[in-house]
């Protein structure tokens, strides 16, 4: 299967401007052409740290996740600064969420304050990499 | 000194993404640090065939290790193993390593390319002439090496000097390259003295100075320096004391700076020196054995494994360098045997065990980012484990040291049919290896993703979303 994603624009069908005397999208359409925050974090959790082999979510790299029409802002981190993957990862999560329907625009926003901790897993994540408190 | 040619493709893409598509930014660049894959990987592969020739040489000429070293098909081997497969294999991964750990680009990947020629070249030549014993011709290849290694240690400079960072990491790469340098010049200096009687040290004391300094400061101290950085990021934990590597750090350059000295002139004091640097290796474990009881990851993986068990290996190491350092050691057959055993445990036994350990985390990374990086996001991509076999991996392990322990008693005993059997199963652990990197190997012709699940969703409104995986 050919993922949508492989193009990095999604088509659109709309037309670049408005035709005259067309109805302008309401607040309500554009709020509904875009995915909630569930979805967002559902995308991301088809991206993987390929060293652990957990998903980024359960990870808690995740710091935030903005959805305004058409693009989502994702605040992240890494495990380590200076990993290897991080490239890859940060491609990844713009891949993952350019899938999306409704999402034309991803920004990723990569920071390190405040660092990354094993603390920040979820239960899932932490029972991934066999940590148990 | 960065042309377009050694940035990476991937480097320039997120340098500038399609307007309005996708934007990267933070707080720190985004952009890769590692060099193309082809770089360290025609480094790794070329060592990694010199170890499975030097341990096949050892199965058919076990009297290479059941008798005393100072012959002239030992020092060969020694040399294959050493600048051929050893120091091939930490050039690679220090192209691969060193700009992630120190979070910088390498300065030249032009230069890489030329050192790997040159070195090449070098160390295949000084193998050959060691082995037919023509000197000159061992000088002249030596240069060649010689040279690249300034290439080498000049690129890995000025990479450090781009470093925002200075601690135990940087610490011991750049005490592993200031000893590289002085091994090269210790071993033209040999060389030198073997064609033009000028020297006033023992020839013997000469070489056993320059093995120490290769080993040890080299080869040891990379492993040390950049065990900081790796270790706690494969385990998931931290460095517990900056303040205690960095002590380890500087006791084992004091050490071997003062165990160079000292052999090279015959000093009673060695044994002192070799206490200061041993105290250095405590220190160091200390600090390992603390990351690894921090670790969140529960499960060590096999490479880590590999890499523990062969630090471990320097505590019977460094047993027997105090046994062999003590003053007035009888020269007898056995002590003299030990001196083979120390230096293959040394090489063998903690080295290129270690080695091996991280050329399980290194190879899987480096195809995995050849193959997969750009299809994260967009198809379901294998994590690096998927990608060799842990059965392979645990029966590698014990073949390695099951080989190990049976080489070193044959050894000690100079008993032939004993090391070659023990040699044998050395070999049987690199088939296994060989194998295991045939599967990695095989993901750059046959990649194997699948399909991502597309979350689809009830869109619009905030936490009312319904949600299923579709493929």
């Amino acid at each position: 299967m050919k993922p949508a994603a492989s193009q990095p624009s999604r088509p659109t069908s709309e037309p670049a401007t408005a035709a005259p005397g067309a109805a302008t999208p309401s607040a309500s359409t554009l709020e509904a052409s875009s995915p909630s925050e569930a979805t967002v974090l559902a995308a991301l959790q088809q991206v993987i740290d390929p060293e652990i082999g957990c998903n980024i979510v359960d990870l808690g790299l995740i710091y935030g996740v903005a959805i305004t029409p058409s693009k989502v802002t994702v605040k992240m981190t890494l495990t380590t600064a200076g990993c290897p993957m991080h490239e890859s990862i940060a491609n990844g999560v713009q891949m993952a969420l350019l899938n999306l329907e409704g999402v034309d625009e991803v920004e990723v926003e990569l920071v390190w304050e405040p660092p990354w901790n094993p603390a920040m897993m979820t239960e899932a994540g932490r029972a991934f990499v066999g940590w148990h408190d | 000194m960065h042309s377009q040619d050694d940035m990476q493709p991937e480097a320039r893409l997120a340098r500038s993404p399609k307007a309005g598509v996708a934007v990267l930014r933070g707080g720190m660049a985004i952009e890769g640090h590692a060099p193309v894959v082809g770089l360290p990987l025609r480094f790794l592969i070329t060592g990694m065939l010199a170890l499975g020739l030097g341990v096949g040489l050892l199965v058919l000429r076990p009297d290479l290790l059941a008798t005393y070293h100072y012959n002239q098909y030992v020092i060969a081997v020694t040399h294959l193993f050493t600048l051929g497969g050893i120091t091939t294999i930490i050039m690679g991964a220090m192209y691969q390593l060193v700009p992630v750990a120190l979070e910088t680009p390498l300065y030249s990947q032009r230069l890489a390319r030329w050192q790997f020629v040159l070195h090449t070249v070098g160390f295949t030549g000084m193998v050959g002439m060691f082995w037919v014993w023509n000197l000159p011709q061992v000088g002249h290849f030596a240069s060649i090496l010689g040279l690249g290694v300034g290439l080498f240690v000049y690129n890995l400079a000025r990479t450090l000097r781009q470093s925002p960072r200075r601690n135990a990491v940087t610490g011991g790469i750049a005490s592993g390259l200031g000893w590289l340098v002085l091994t090269v010049l210790a071993g033209l200096y040999l060389a030198a003295a073997k064609c033009w009687t000028f020297s006033p040290f023992a020839p013997l004391a000469q070489m056993h100075a320059h093995a120490h300094l290769g080993v040890i400061g080299f080869f040891i101290m990379m492993i040390l320096g950049v065990s900081f950085k790796l270790v706690p990021m494969f385990a998931l934990s931290e460095v517990r004391s900056w303040r205690r590597a960095a002590w380890a750090i500087g006791l084992v350059n004091a050490g071997l700076a003062g165990l160079f000295v000292t052999i090279l002139v015959g000093s009673l004091w060695k044994l002192a020196f070799a206490g200061l640097l041993i105290g250095g290796l405590a220190v160091y474990g200390g600090e390992i054995n603390a990351i690894l009881r921090a670790r969140k990851r529960r499960q060590l993986d096999w490479g880590l494994r590999y890499f523990v068990t062969a630090l471990a290996g320097l505590l019977p190491v460094a047993g027997l360098g105090v046994v062999l350092a003590w003053p007035r050691l009888p020269l007898t057959a056995l002590t003299t045997q030990l001196e083979n055993v120390y230096g293959f445990l040394a090489l063998i036994g903690v080295v290129t065990f270690a080695i091996l350990g991280m050329l399980y985390k290194i190879v899987p990374f480096l195809v995995w980012y050849h193959r997969y990086s750009r299809e994260i996001g967009r198809q379901k991509v294998p994590a690096l484990a998927d990608l060799y076999s842990a059965r392979l991996q645990a029966l590698g392990y014990w073949l390695y040291l099951a080989g190990l322990l049976a080489t070193g008693v044959a050894t000690a005993f100079g008993h032939a049919p004993g090391v070659r059997w023990g040699c044998a199963l050395l070999a049987a652990s690199l088939a296994v290896f060989a194998l295991n990197m045939g599967k990695i190997f095989s993901h750059l012709v046959r990649p194997k993703p699948s399909p991502l699940m597309v979350p689809m969703a009830t869109p619009g409104i905030a936490g009312a979303s319904h949600l299923t995986l579709t493929p």
